[in-house]
């Protein structure tokens, strides 16, 4: 899909439609059952910048580690989260995932 | 084929980077706040020399425990100074800064001491010739 000069495939759309629903869900103080909502928008964030800098080839490497960071937010604090988010595209540097 | 081993890659990722943050990030950062702890070379080096010192007892071909060990280590050290008598009952010999000390609970000649700590009798067996613990003492202890 095209907005103006700039593509957005599926993936994104819904990502962002995502991030939309969550910030919605903030303001207007409607209830996620056991997610942070302000945990959960940082993380919708990170997650459009970082998509925004790998090639649509990686999507599958990518997802796959946005999923478990998700997951990850009932379980660690915000930090844990994030930490594990980067040391997890290290790695996948490293080891050429992508 | 290709596919399989793409995603053992991710599923490994995961794996590791869960067990690097689950491990590490208490030891670097401050109370889950972004602040690196002033400490953190003094405890990366604590962390290290223990677990040096747990691996090394693992490939010890004996496979005995440390105390052991460093007690065969005196014993042959002192093996040629005769044991002298302390008291009644105890034996010692040093060289340096190693010593050794025998107790042989049948020959020490034991005085009892009876204690009342909060409403119980309490029987505390002491060599003779040896003062008995303080009162205040024993009722921190039990």
């Amino acid at each position: 899909m095209y907005l103006g000069p700039f593509y957005l495939d599926t993936k994104e759309i819904f990502l962002i439609l995502a991030a939309i629903f969550v910030g919605l869900a903030m303001f207007m103080g409607w209830n996620l059952y056991w997610f942070d909502k302000q945990s959960l928008l940082t993380l919708i964030v990170l997650m459009l910048i970082t998509k925004g800098l790998l090639p649509a080839i990686h999507n599958e490497a990518f997802f796959i580690l946005a999923i478990a960071a998700i997951f990850l937010t009932l379980y660690f604090s915000m930090l844990q989260v994030i930490l594990f988010y980067f040391i997890g595209f290290l790695l996948f540097r490293v080891l050429r995932v992508i | 084929m290709k596919n399989k081993k793409l995603y053992l890659k991710i599923i490994g990722v995961i794996v590791i980077s869960f067990i690097v943050v689950k491990l590490g990030s208490n030891e670097i950062f401050i109370a889950n706040t972004p602040k690196i702890r002033p400490d953190i070379f003094a405890r990366v080096n604590v962390l290290i020399s223990n677990n040096i010192g747990f691996i090394a007892q693992l490939f010890n071909k004996n496979n005995k425990n440390l105390a052991e060990v460093e007690k065969r280590r005196v014993e042959e050290y002192l093996k040629d100074i005769p044991l002298k008598i302390a008291a009644k009952g105890i034996y010692a010999k040093s060289r340096g800064n190693m010593s050794y000390t025998l107790i042989k609970e049948n020959e020490v000649e034991w005085i009892v001491y009876t204690f009342n700590i909060k409403g119980k009798e309490i029987k505390i067996k002491v060599p003779k010739g040896q003062s008995p613990p303080s009162q205040d003492l024993l009722e921190k202890i039990y």
